[in-house]
């Protein structure tokens, strides 16, 4: 099964208002879906049609002025993308960690592993999480949102198998064990508003924020 | 006229382009809340984009307003990010200028975006802009359209409805 982001986060994304971690696993996600990819631009053409109808206010003269007189110093100089080809980590947080998914420096040990993203954005913690193939992440519930785009391998939880490329929004209240695949290590990003609650054993006594 | 601009570097061509859209850009660039400087800046830094980039404007995929709003909206991304390397820039969420893409998708694109415009009522898809596009919150929303607030969510949730069938009739 496949999940997308809804089109309440397609549109927000489209319209520059997620602008945060959450915005880069929608972009991962849109690196390898096209459906959502074409929401997307549908939804930027639904910003172009704005533009369109909006009453216009106009500028100061002076502003026109001096924007022409910059142009000729502006000339020829076209912002270079950053290269599409390169290892296997997707193009939207290759600023972030590095460019293959298997040069990354993973923490923790035992079959989960982590690598914290360093991105804040005063809301979200991101992680690269990896699962090591047919193993279990401890059960878990979640105090508030967790957005998880899986960018390699996949997994299975109580409620259903997601595949590679899956976004997948999990309830807070929903008390969760993740099992990867047999053949292949999983990873996905894990967007959080929060800490994670670990509800099993041992757990509870590293869990700081464990009432 | 954005591929006079781009081929021959033609300024006259520009400054058309720049009455015809300066104000429009302006008008949404104070929607967004931006104090007049702010805004007109934001402006200049839209248009000195379109300027540099006209070469990777493709009107197979999108039209000039749609390719002015997605720069205006990453310029805008970009000027409010004030720790550089652990933000979010807008090179992170969208490849600026992408490899040529292959023709069906912006045909799709095209097509998905007609219907989008078409089939939402117009007061849905206003609402829509306002919460989604402005970032107004649903009791400004409210005051400013002169509607009680439970009519302002129930637009926009059957505005998010249709867009969900839309997308499901467009994947057959
Ligand atoms: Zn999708």
């Amino acid at each position: 099964m496949m999940q997308h982001p809804d089109q309440t986060l397609l549109i927000k994304f489209a319209s520059g208002n997620l602008a945060d971690a959450l915005g880069l696993a929608v972009a991962c996600h849109l690196e390898i879906c096209e459906d959502c990819r074409q929401q997307s631009a549908g939804f930027e053409a639904l910003g172009g049609q704005l533009l369109d109808e909006i009453e216009p206010t106009p500028l100061p003269d002076e502003r026109k002025y001096s924007l022409m007189a910059r142009l000729d110093a502006a000339s020829e100089k076209p912002s270079p993308d950053r290269p599409a080809k390169g290892g296997s980590t997707p193009r939207p947080l290759r600023r972030f960690v590095a460019d293959d998914l298997d040069r990354i420096r993973w923490r923790g040990f035992g079959n989960s592993l982590y690598y914290p993203v360093p991105v804040t954005d005063g809301r979200h913690v991101a992680r690269l999480i990896r699962l090591k193939a047919g193993t279990a992440v401890p059960r878990h519930r979640h105090r508030g949102l967790e957005v998880t785009q899986i960018l390699q391998g996949a997994f299975h939880d109580c409620v259903g198998e997601y595949e590679t490329g899956s976004f997948i929004v999990t309830d807070p209240a929903l008390e969760h064990q993740p099992t990867a695949t047999p053949d292949t290590d999983c990873i996905c990003l894990a967007v959080t508003g929060a800490s994670l609650i670990f509800t099993e054993g041992l757990l509870r006594l590293v869990n700081p924020f464990l009432r | 006229m954005i591929r006079r601009i781009a081929n021959d570097r033609d300024r006259e061509a520009f400054a058309m382009l720049y009455d015809e859209i300066s104000g429009n850009l302006n008008g949404y660039a104070r929607r967004l809340g931006l104090a007049k400087s702010d805004a007109e800046e934001l402006v200049q830094e839209t248009l000195l984009a379109i300027w540099r980039n006209a070469a990777a404007f493709n009107p197979d995929k999108a039209g000039v307003y749609t390719w002015a709003f997605t720069i205006l909206r990453n310029k805008r991304i970009d000027r409010l990010r004030k720790d550089k390397l652990r933000t979010v820039s807008s090179d992170d969420l969208w490849q600026q200028f992408p490899a040529e893409k292959n023709r069906d998708e912006g045909d799709l694109n095209a097509r998905f975006a007609r219907n989008l415009i078409k089939d939402l009522p117009d007061e849905q898809r206003q609402i829509l802009y306002n919460v989604y596009f402005e970032g107004k919150s649903h009791s400004v929303v409210a005051k400013e359209r002169g509607m009680p607030l439970g009519s302002v969510k129930s637009s926009l949730r059957l505005a998010i409805n249709r867009l969900k069938k839309l997308t499901q009739a467009s994947k057959q």
